[in-house]
Protein backbone atom coordinates (compact mmCIF):
# COMPACT_ATOMS: atom_id res chain seq x y z
CA UNK A 1 0.00 0.00 0.00
CA UNK A 2 2.88 2.35 0.63
CA UNK A 3 3.14 3.46 -2.97
CA UNK A 4 -0.55 3.37 -3.77
CA UNK A 5 -2.16 6.21 -1.88
CA UNK A 6 -5.64 5.44 -3.17
CA UNK A 7 -5.52 1.93 -1.82
CA UNK A 8 -6.51 2.91 1.67
CA UNK A 9 -8.53 0.23 3.32
CA UNK A 10 -7.33 0.62 6.88
CA UNK A 11 -9.29 1.79 9.84
CA UNK A 12 -9.42 4.74 12.15
CA UNK A 13 -10.58 3.72 15.59
CA UNK A 14 -10.31 6.63 17.92
CA UNK A 15 -10.71 5.84 21.58
CA UNK A 16 -12.31 9.19 22.15
CA UNK A 17 -11.04 12.68 22.62
CA UNK A 18 -9.13 13.51 25.76
CA UNK A 19 -11.13 16.03 27.82
CA UNK A 20 -8.57 18.75 27.25
CA UNK A 21 -8.99 18.35 23.50
CA UNK A 22 -12.75 18.98 23.53
CA UNK A 23 -14.14 22.37 22.67
CA UNK A 24 -16.48 23.41 25.48
CA UNK A 25 -18.32 26.33 23.94
CA UNK A 26 -20.56 24.34 21.61
CA UNK A 27 -24.12 24.15 22.86
CA UNK A 28 -26.75 21.79 21.51
CA UNK A 29 -29.90 23.56 20.41
CA UNK A 30 -32.82 22.79 22.69
CA UNK A 31 -35.59 22.22 20.23
CA UNK A 32 -34.02 21.67 16.82
CA UNK A 33 -34.31 18.34 15.05
CA UNK A 34 -32.84 18.59 11.56
CA UNK A 35 -34.99 16.76 9.06
CA UNK A 36 -32.65 17.09 6.10
CA UNK A 37 -28.93 17.39 5.36
CA UNK A 38 -29.49 21.06 4.56
CA UNK A 39 -31.10 21.61 7.97
CA UNK A 40 -28.20 19.82 9.61
CA UNK A 41 -25.69 21.95 7.69
CA UNK A 42 -27.30 25.16 8.93
CA UNK A 43 -27.67 24.01 12.53
CA UNK A 44 -24.08 22.74 12.79
CA UNK A 45 -22.71 25.93 11.28
CA UNK A 46 -24.61 28.00 13.83
CA UNK A 47 -23.42 25.71 16.62
CA UNK A 48 -19.83 26.23 15.47
CA UNK A 49 -20.25 30.00 15.44
CA UNK A 50 -22.25 31.04 18.46
CA UNK A 51 -20.63 34.45 18.21
CA UNK A 52 -22.99 35.15 15.30
CA UNK A 53 -25.80 35.17 17.89
CA UNK A 54 -28.33 33.86 15.39
CA UNK A 55 -31.29 32.15 17.01
CA UNK A 56 -32.92 29.56 14.80
CA UNK A 57 -35.90 27.63 16.01
CA UNK A 58 -37.69 24.51 14.87
CA UNK A 59 -40.75 26.46 13.80
CA UNK A 60 -38.69 28.76 11.59
CA UNK A 61 -36.84 25.84 10.05
CA UNK A 62 -39.99 23.91 9.27
CA UNK A 63 -41.59 26.96 7.67
CA UNK A 64 -38.71 27.59 5.27
CA UNK A 65 -38.54 25.98 1.86
CA UNK A 66 -35.22 24.71 0.55
CA UNK A 67 -34.52 27.80 -1.54
CA UNK A 68 -34.97 30.02 1.51
CA UNK A 69 -32.74 27.77 3.56
CA UNK A 70 -30.03 27.94 0.91
CA UNK A 71 -30.25 31.72 0.91
CA UNK A 72 -30.05 31.70 4.70
CA UNK A 73 -26.98 29.44 4.51
CA UNK A 74 -25.30 31.72 1.99
CA UNK A 75 -26.00 34.68 4.26
CA UNK A 76 -24.35 32.90 7.17
CA UNK A 77 -21.26 32.25 5.05
CA UNK A 78 -21.24 35.90 4.04
CA UNK A 79 -21.40 36.96 7.69
CA UNK A 80 -18.51 34.62 8.42
CA UNK A 81 -16.64 36.04 5.41
CA UNK A 82 -16.27 32.51 4.15
CA UNK A 83 -16.47 31.05 0.68
CA UNK A 84 -17.53 27.40 1.03
CA UNK A 85 -16.17 24.65 -1.18
CA UNK A 86 -17.41 24.36 -4.75
CA UNK A 87 -20.09 21.78 -4.12
CA UNK A 88 -21.56 23.77 -1.23
CA UNK A 89 -22.08 26.96 -3.21
CA UNK B 1 -5.82 26.82 -16.58
CA UNK B 2 -8.90 25.57 -14.77
CA UNK B 3 -8.88 22.76 -12.27
CA UNK B 4 -11.39 20.03 -12.81
CA UNK B 5 -13.66 19.65 -9.81
CA UNK B 6 -13.33 16.12 -8.51
CA UNK B 7 -16.52 14.79 -6.97
CA UNK B 8 -16.30 11.74 -4.76
CA UNK B 9 -15.53 8.54 -6.54
CA UNK B 10 -14.35 4.99 -6.13
CA UNK B 11 -12.10 2.87 -8.32
CA UNK B 12 -12.96 -0.63 -9.32
CA UNK B 13 -10.32 -2.81 -7.72
CA UNK B 14 -9.93 -4.72 -10.96
CA UNK B 15 -9.21 -2.48 -13.90
CA UNK B 16 -9.26 0.76 -11.95
CA UNK B 17 -12.32 2.27 -13.66
CA UNK B 18 -13.59 5.28 -11.76
CA UNK B 19 -17.20 5.25 -10.70
CA UNK B 20 -19.13 8.05 -9.04
CA UNK B 21 -19.93 7.83 -5.35
CA UNK B 22 -21.90 10.05 -3.05
CA UNK B 23 -21.72 10.89 0.60
CA UNK B 24 -24.85 10.05 2.58
CA UNK B 25 -25.77 10.78 6.16
CA UNK B 26 -26.57 7.51 7.88
CA UNK B 27 -29.66 7.19 10.04
CA UNK B 28 -30.02 4.33 12.51
CA UNK B 29 -32.18 2.49 9.96
CA UNK B 30 -29.83 2.92 7.01
CA UNK B 31 -26.80 2.10 9.15
CA UNK B 32 -28.42 -1.16 10.25
CA UNK B 33 -29.82 -2.11 6.86
CA UNK B 34 -26.85 -1.15 4.70
CA UNK B 35 -23.92 -1.87 7.02
CA UNK B 36 -24.63 -3.97 10.11
CA UNK B 37 -26.87 -6.47 8.34
CA UNK B 38 -24.73 -6.89 5.23
CA UNK B 39 -21.06 -6.04 5.64
CA UNK B 40 -19.98 -9.23 7.39
CA UNK B 41 -22.33 -11.67 5.70
CA UNK B 42 -20.33 -14.53 4.22
CA UNK B 43 -17.04 -13.47 5.81
CA UNK B 44 -15.16 -16.34 7.41
CA UNK B 45 -15.55 -16.01 11.21
CA UNK B 46 -11.82 -16.40 11.73
CA UNK B 47 -11.06 -13.64 9.28
CA UNK B 48 -13.78 -11.46 10.76
CA UNK B 49 -12.38 -11.89 14.25
CA UNK B 50 -9.07 -10.51 13.01
CA UNK B 51 -10.64 -7.22 11.89
CA UNK B 52 -10.70 -4.71 14.70
CA UNK B 53 -14.05 -3.25 13.66
CA UNK B 54 -15.88 -6.58 13.49
CA UNK B 55 -17.98 -5.72 16.55
CA UNK B 56 -18.84 -2.13 15.64
CA UNK B 57 -22.57 -1.44 15.43
CA UNK B 58 -23.10 1.46 13.08
CA UNK B 59 -26.75 1.64 14.04
CA UNK B 60 -25.77 2.50 17.62
CA UNK B 61 -23.32 5.11 16.35
CA UNK B 62 -26.05 6.67 14.24
CA UNK B 63 -28.40 6.72 17.24
CA UNK B 64 -25.79 8.67 19.15
CA UNK B 65 -25.35 11.10 16.25
CA UNK B 66 -29.11 11.62 16.10
CA UNK B 67 -29.03 12.78 19.73
CA UNK B 68 -25.84 14.84 19.56
CA UNK B 69 -25.54 17.18 16.60
CA UNK B 70 -21.80 17.60 17.05
CA UNK B 71 -21.50 14.04 15.72
CA UNK B 72 -22.09 12.90 12.18
CA UNK B 73 -22.19 9.39 10.73
CA UNK B 74 -21.70 9.24 6.99
CA UNK B 75 -21.32 6.56 4.38
CA UNK B 76 -19.91 6.48 0.89
CA UNK B 77 -22.58 5.10 -1.42
CA UNK B 78 -21.86 3.39 -4.73
CA UNK B 79 -24.31 3.92 -7.63
CA UNK B 80 -26.29 0.83 -6.61
CA UNK B 81 -26.76 2.27 -3.11
CA UNK B 82 -24.37 -0.05 -1.32
CA UNK B 83 -22.24 1.56 1.40
CA UNK B 84 -18.58 1.07 0.57
CA UNK B 85 -17.14 2.83 3.60
CA UNK B 86 -18.39 4.68 6.66
CA UNK B 87 -17.10 7.22 9.14
CA UNK B 88 -18.07 8.99 12.34
CA UNK B 89 -16.69 12.37 13.24
CA UNK B 90 -17.33 15.15 15.71
CA UNK B 91 -16.98 18.90 15.33
CA UNK B 92 -15.91 19.81 18.87
CA UNK B 93 -12.16 19.14 18.89
CA UNK B 94 -9.49 21.71 19.55
CA UNK B 95 -6.39 21.98 17.42
CA UNK B 96 -3.12 20.80 18.89
CA UNK B 97 -0.98 22.50 16.28
CA UNK B 98 -2.79 25.82 16.29
CA UNK B 99 -3.76 26.76 19.85
CA UNK B 100 -7.08 28.54 20.06
CA UNK B 101 -8.31 26.97 16.83
CA UNK B 102 -10.82 24.17 16.38
CA UNK B 103 -10.88 20.98 14.36
CA UNK B 104 -13.01 18.03 13.38
CA UNK B 105 -12.06 14.73 15.02
CA UNK B 106 -12.49 11.50 13.07
CA UNK B 107 -13.66 8.93 15.56
CA UNK B 108 -14.07 5.90 13.32
CA UNK B 109 -13.50 5.12 9.69
CA UNK B 110 -13.85 1.79 7.96
CA UNK B 111 -14.11 0.55 4.43
CA UNK B 112 -16.54 -2.24 3.71
CA UNK B 113 -14.99 -5.65 4.39
CA UNK B 114 -15.58 -6.68 0.78
CA UNK B 115 -13.10 -3.97 -0.25
CA UNK B 116 -10.31 -5.17 2.00
CA UNK B 117 -7.59 -7.35 0.52
CA UNK B 118 -7.11 -8.90 3.97
CA UNK B 119 -10.72 -10.09 3.98
CA UNK B 120 -11.40 -11.08 0.40
CA UNK B 121 -9.31 -12.28 -2.52
CA UNK B 122 -11.34 -10.11 -4.89
CA UNK B 123 -11.94 -6.65 -3.42
CA UNK B 124 -14.64 -4.64 -5.15
CA UNK B 125 -13.50 -1.05 -4.84
CA UNK B 126 -10.50 1.03 -3.84
CA UNK B 127 -10.45 4.57 -2.58
CA UNK B 128 -13.36 4.58 -0.14
CA UNK B 129 -11.13 5.58 2.77
CA UNK B 130 -9.54 8.42 0.83
CA UNK B 131 -12.89 9.69 -0.37
CA UNK B 132 -14.29 9.68 3.16
CA UNK B 133 -11.22 11.41 4.50
CA UNK B 134 -11.43 14.14 1.89
CA UNK B 135 -15.09 14.59 2.71
CA UNK B 136 -14.29 15.29 6.36
CA UNK B 137 -11.61 17.78 5.35
CA UNK B 138 -14.26 19.51 3.27
CA UNK B 139 -16.70 19.36 6.19
CA UNK B 140 -14.12 20.98 8.44
CA UNK B 141 -13.49 23.70 5.89
CA UNK B 142 -17.19 24.40 5.45
CA UNK B 143 -17.67 24.66 9.21
CA UNK B 144 -15.09 27.44 9.22
CA UNK B 145 -12.37 25.24 10.74
CA UNK B 146 -9.98 25.82 7.81
CA UNK B 147 -10.01 22.10 7.02
CA UNK B 148 -8.23 21.04 10.21
CA UNK B 149 -8.79 17.35 11.00
CA UNK B 150 -7.48 15.24 13.88
CA UNK B 151 -7.44 11.46 14.09
CA UNK B 152 -5.70 8.55 15.73
CA UNK B 153 -3.80 6.42 13.26
CA UNK B 154 -2.91 2.79 13.41
CA UNK B 155 0.84 2.68 13.99
CA UNK B 156 1.78 0.67 10.90
CA UNK B 157 4.41 2.31 8.67
CA UNK B 158 2.15 2.09 5.62
CA UNK B 159 -0.73 3.85 7.36
CA UNK B 160 1.51 6.56 8.75
CA UNK B 161 3.05 6.99 5.28
CA UNK B 162 -0.43 7.47 3.86
CA UNK B 163 -1.24 10.25 6.31
CA UNK B 164 2.16 11.84 5.84
CA UNK B 165 1.49 11.92 2.10
CA UNK B 166 -1.79 13.72 2.80
CA UNK B 167 -0.06 16.33 4.97
CA UNK B 168 -0.97 15.05 8.44
CA UNK B 169 1.52 15.90 11.19
CA UNK B 170 2.20 13.83 14.34
CA UNK B 171 1.08 15.74 17.42
CA UNK B 172 1.47 13.14 20.16
CA UNK B 173 -0.62 10.18 21.18
CA UNK B 174 -4.34 9.71 21.61
CA UNK B 175 -6.19 8.29 24.59
CA UNK B 176 -5.70 4.80 23.17
CA UNK B 177 -1.96 5.28 22.89
CA UNK B 178 -2.10 5.38 19.11
CA UNK B 179 -0.35 8.15 17.17
CA UNK B 180 -2.43 11.33 17.13
CA UNK B 181 -2.21 13.16 13.81
CA UNK B 182 -3.47 16.55 12.72
CA UNK B 183 -3.99 17.91 9.25
CA UNK B 184 -3.12 21.64 9.43
CA UNK B 185 -5.37 24.11 7.66
CA UNK B 186 -2.79 24.98 5.02
CA UNK B 187 -2.29 21.35 4.00
CA UNK B 188 -6.04 20.74 4.09
CA UNK B 189 -6.65 23.62 1.73
CA UNK B 190 -3.86 22.42 -0.57
CA UNK B 191 -5.70 19.12 -0.84
CA UNK B 192 -9.04 20.81 -1.53
CA UNK B 193 -7.46 23.12 -4.12
CA UNK B 194 -5.78 20.19 -5.82
CA UNK B 195 -9.17 18.52 -6.14
CA UNK B 196 -10.77 21.70 -7.46
CA UNK B 197 -12.94 22.29 -4.42
CA UNK B 198 -11.57 25.74 -3.63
Amino acid sequence: MTNDYDDFDLLVAGAGLAPERVRRDIVQPDDLVPATDLDRRIVRLLMAHRDLKIEFRQKEMSEMDDATKRTFLRNIYTMLRMEPTVDER
Amino acid sequence: MTTEYKPLSLSEATGGRRIPARLVTLTPDTARNLIDDVWWVGVDPGVRAGEMDHHWRWEALAVRAAMDLTWLVVGLAAPNGSIEGAMTHRMDAVSVLEPGQVAVYVDRLATAPHNRPRVTAAPRYKGAGSALLRSVVEESYNLGYAGRVILESLPSPDTLAYYDHRGFVPVGFGTSGLPLLELPGAQAQDWLKKDGLL
